[in-house]
């Protein structure tokens, strides 16, 4: 190292250039990106992937490095994350490109976590040798760091991520990542299934997570994005690295938003009320006085406004999922009746568009443990989607069966027009439309996100499988009762049970 | 059955009129507060068989409300279901679960649906057992 010193004394503009360059590119790659599509997090990511990376190459290409530069680089991030908060991050949910750079970010801090001893504890970092760039990097970085050993142990936290997790240290080194980082996860996939996947399934992998709760103190919670990058049998003793990306702000304001959410709900509720509650009246006192092209009139009339209640109740749900506070309630239910329930309500709404509805419920069919409420919304979404994708004169046929001794599948078939190859794979997203169905069909890609979550949220599973031309079909899997008993609380059945639609105490099945 | 006696909290004046209409067809006894005040008041005698409670009426915390009728002092006896637009955030649905014997979004059921879920929820409480009744999941009349 001694022969580079003079380098360093002497050519430190040209350091610093090569680090100028890098950033520039960074910055560069930012204000291109922005200029193309106003979206701070490829830019961000780019960015600071860019300015990672080059840094490393720097640093190869050099020969040495100084804790000088690690804060130049530092200070990059900064200065490309918005607002030059100290600990700005990117929306991972933005675009699906974004996850990629993301899962760059990840791997390339992984790669630099290889330069860290084991086990080694917090410290300052007074040595700043070419060998120890990316752990001065590390510790540097505005981003909350942290590396798993392969039993699952925090063997690395980087300094923002002692603070941001009020880490105890140097306690905290050594001991199970889960007894000193208390996550919490939307749904059931969370970072520990995520890992023991990956340890089955896979030599590498990269998994990101939106709005993942951490516990801080008694009662408070942070609330970050998460990217995790996981190598099986890595020479180091590394098994993963953990970034977070505080978004307690961002989603603060989105909680604000959701509260907005459920105030508009309630003003467009009630007129719907009031909407619905007169096409009854209508319905019972002057129908009979009706020819029947007015009857006509009168049930449309009807179903549009049963639709315009469930599309508020879907985004009251999505507010509520966006907001991390979907809670379900899984009680024993009859499946057999409440999918008869759900064909028989969409009847009408299949009827005014001169569509039919079959369905078949298989005889051995047993008690399924779901949330009534919000599994009966998927049904209503995968069979609204049946009726509105077909064309043509076929029927919409909903078949539910016994899958195995743990699942009751439930498949909606039509015949419609189908899904194209090219985005089968992206439907379940929010948000997503196909260019093509958004001019032939109303919606608003909330319908297929939501389902997905809530079945998710029930263990279950939900699939497509389509033909253009020719028809899709759906399927979802929920757990029978009997699979899940054992983990529901003993006396479960005089449970209050949550939903979208309301509840009273003490439940048997009604059928109005 | 003697005839049940029904107070109706309700600010909306069309969803008065047409739940009044549908709960006296059905053989109900009504009275109607459009004020949360007098609401309250007419509650508090304690002569009604079931409270329909909007959570959202003026001069009316619809959770305050709950709590004086439901504390300590236990002021009505009759049951009280919550008929309501407005989701509850956690907070409030942990008040309101302990509180209300039922929750029901008015945008979810007609009026017919309405005097449905109340006319099994009295036929449950002759019958001497706890009302056992259900919204139905679906936002549909039958």
């Amino acid at each position: 190292m001694d022969n580079l010193k003079p380098l360093r004394r002497h050519n430190a503009s040209v350091i610093f250039g090569a680090f100028f360059a890098v950033f520039a590119l960074a910055a560069l790659s930012l204000i291109t990106l922005l200029a193309v599509q106003d979206n701070r997090i490829i830019a961000y990511a780019f960015g600071a992937t860019t300015a990672v990376l080059g840094s490393l190459c720097a640093a190869v290409v050099l020969g040495h490095s100084t804790l000088r530069s690690s804060e130049f680089l530092a200070g990059a991030i900064l200065h490309i994350t918005r607002d030059n908060q100290v600990v700005g991050a990117p929306d991972i949910t933005c675009v699906p490109a974004a996850r990629d750079f993301i899962n760059n970010l990840a791997q390339t801090v992984y790669q630099m976590a290889g330069a860290i001893p084991t086990a080694q504890a917090q410290q300052k970092i007074e040595d700043t040798s070419a060998s120890n760039f990316p752990q001065s990097v590390l510790q540097n970085t505005p981003l909350a760091i942290y590396v798993l050993s392969k039993d699952g142990s925090l063997t690395y936290a980087n300094q923002v991520g002692v603070e941001y997790a009020q880490l105890k240290m140097p306690e905290a080194i050594g001991q199970k990542f889960y007894d000193v980082i208390k996550l919490s996860f939307a749904s059931t996939d969370t970072l520990e299934a995520w890992l023991k996947s990956s340890e089955n399934q896979r030599a590498t992998a990269t998994h990101t997570w939106e709005r993942v709760q951490l516990g801080v103190e008694e009662g408070a919670t942070k609330q970050c994005d998460m990217a995790v990058h996981f190598s099986k049998d890595n020479p180091d003793g590394i098994e993963s690295v953990i970034i977070l990306f505080d978004q307690t702000e961002r989603y603060t304001k989105d909680d604000h938003g959701a509260s907005f959410v459920s105030m508009a709900v309630h003003e467009l509720r009630t007129p719907l009320t009031v909407m619905r509650g007169y096409i009854e009246l209508f319905e019972d006192e002057i129908a009979p006085k009706l020819d029947p092209e007015q009857a006509t009139f009168m049930r449309n009339l009807s179903a549009q406004g049963e639709q315009l209640a469930a599309f508020v109740s879907n985004v009251q749900n999505f507010a509520r999922i966006e907001a991390n506070e979907l809670s379900l309630s899984l009680k024993e239910e009859p499946w057999g009746s409440i999918v008869e329930g759900a064909v028989k309500d969409m009847n009408l709404r299949a009827n005014v568009r001169k569509k039919t509805l079959q369905y078949q419920i298989a005889p051995d069919l047993p008690s399924v443990a779901v949330d009534r409420s919000t599994i009966y919304e998927v049904l209503v979404n995968l069979i609204e989607n049946a009726v509105k994708y077909t064309l043509v004169d076929a029927p919409v046929t909903i078949r539910t069966y016994k899958k195995d001794e743990n699942w009751v599948e439930t498949v909606i078939e039509d015949k419609g027009v189908g899904i194209p190859d090219s985005i089968i794979g992206r439907i379940f997203e929010k948000y997503y439309r196909s260019h093509r169905s958004s001019q032939t069909v109303g919606g608003t890609g909330l319908g297929l996100f939501l389902s997905k979550t809530i079945v998710t949220a029930h263990g279950g599973e939900i699939w497509v499988k389509s033909h253009e031309g020719q028809g899709s079909t759906f399927g979802f899997t929920i757990p029978t009762f009997a699979s899940v008993a054992s983990q529901l609380t003993p006396g479960d059945n005089k449970a209050i049970v949550r939903g979208a639609h309301g509840w009273i105490k003490n439940h048997t099945l009604y059928r109005g | 059955m003697a005839t049940k006696k029904i107070l109706l909290i309700e600010d909306e004046a069309f969803i008065c009129e047409l739940y009044s209409r549908a709960l006296t067809k059905a053989g109900y006894d009504l009275d109607v507060k459009m004020n949360g005040e007098e609401g309250l008041a007419a509650a508090l005698t304690d002569t009604y068989d079931l409270v329909l409670l909007d959570l959202l009426v003026p001069g009316l915390s619809g959770i305050e409300a709950l709590h004086k009728l439901r504390g300590s002092d236990k002021a009505l006896h009759g049951k009280i279901v919550i008929t309501t637009n407005m989701d509850q955030d956690e907070q409030n649905r942990a008040d309101v679960e302990k509180l209300a014997d039922g929750y029901l979004i008015k945008a979810e059921i007609t009026p017919k649906q309405l005097v449905g879920i109340i006319d099994q929820m009295f036929a449950q409480i002759e019958a001497g057992a706890n009302p056992v009744i259900e919204q139905p999941a679906s936002t549909i009349s039958a």
